[in-house]
């Protein structure tokens, strides 16, 4: 097996700690983008694109809310993308280890 | 539903596929989960080794007030105080904790957890509200605040928990629930006095051990 066989969407650091950071929430909680940003520590253009690209295929969604007194964008991580998280994961062990 | 703003001047993807190996790319999703677990966790290891030692001293202080008694009338105003203002401290610090790992994040079941709030919160209120039936009906002193005191809320809740862990098959937290059925049964064993010590005993004990498995399981990739 080569690295050909992992994702390409999230075999990029960026965005792999992106959906990593996702899936350690409860399934269907979403985050707030300011979170996201100092969590990865990445800028907000650099994030909106990362985001952008991995909501395009469909592994995460974003809304805006605007009440509750939460106002601002949120990202949660679709089940598409927590499955492509798991293969990713599987996909690496087996490339690395031979798993 | 697509919610993000325009980046004003997309920056290039600078970090092109390919650019990261396949052993780079495990450390840094292993990094990454633990820094985000740590990042989430409502209830660190540091919290439970606090609470346990929380649980500790107001039982503790409820035994002291209690130990030498006869015939028992009950811990004393002072050390019921004093047990409520340890008990504060620790749900302030817990609030703080939770407040911090929960900043930014959108429950999916809000009113799931407000209603198991509900489901473990109004049997432990009704276990006080219980008390004045019961001395209304001429139990004794060691009866009511003694070894039902100590013992029902810990029988009440560590049932409702289980109840909760069972219907979604959750086995920490069935498993905590029918702790605290257990340390309450074996509790009451010990007479109106003793349940105290052996509840604040099982309490340390059972909360120190899950700070401990926290810790572990906070650090396993």
């Amino acid at each position: 097996m080569t690295d050909a066989a992992l994702d390409p969407l999230i075999h990029v650091p960026a965005r792999l700690r992106i959906v990593v950071t996702l899936a350690a929430l409860p399934d269907g909680d979403a985050l707030s983008f300011p979170r996201l940003q100092r969590m990865l520590d990445l800028t907000p253009g650099n994030l909106i694109t990362h985001l952008r690209k991995l909501e395009d295929a469909g592994y995460l969604r974003t809304d805006r809310t605007d009440n509750d007194g939460a106002s601002g964008t949120y990202v949660t991580l679709t089940p598409a993308g927590r499955r492509a998280l798991d293969d990713y994961a599987r996909s690496l062990r087996a490339l690395l280890h031979g798993v | 539903m697509n919610a993000l703003p325009q980046a004003a001047q997309p920056p290039p993807d600078d970090e092109p596929q390919g650019s990261i190996d396949a052993g780079a790319a495990e450390a840094l999703l292993t990094s990454t989960t633990l820094a985000a677990r740590q990042g989430f966790e409502t209830r660190g290891p540091l919290v439970l080794a606090f609470l346990s030692i929380v649980v500790l001293s107001a039982y503790g202080t409820l035994w002291w007030s209690v130990r030498d008694q006869n015939p028992y009338v009950g811990p004393s105003l002072g050390a019921i105080g004093a047990a409520y203002a340890i008990v504060m401290v620790s749900v302030v610090v817990s609030l703080g904790a939770y407040t911090r790992a929960r900043d930014g994040v959108r429950a999916a079941h809000r009113s799931q957890d407000v209603l198991e709030g509900l489901a473990l919160g109004v049997p432990w209120l009704a276990v006080f509200v219980f008390d004045g039936a019961l001395r209304a009906d001429g139990f004794s002193f060691a009866i009511v605040y003694g070894v039902f005191d100590a013992a029902a809320p810990w029988l009440v809740v560590g049932a409702a928990l289980a109840g909760l862990g069972a219907g979604r098959r959750d086995t920490a937290r069935l498993a905590i629930g029918l702790g605290l059925v257990l340390a309450a049964t074996v509790a009451a064993f010990f007479g109106p006095a003793g349940s105290w010590a052996v509840l604040g005993a099982a309490g340390f004990a059972g909360l120190a051990a899950m700070a401990v498995i926290q810790r572990i399981r906070m650090h396993r990739p």
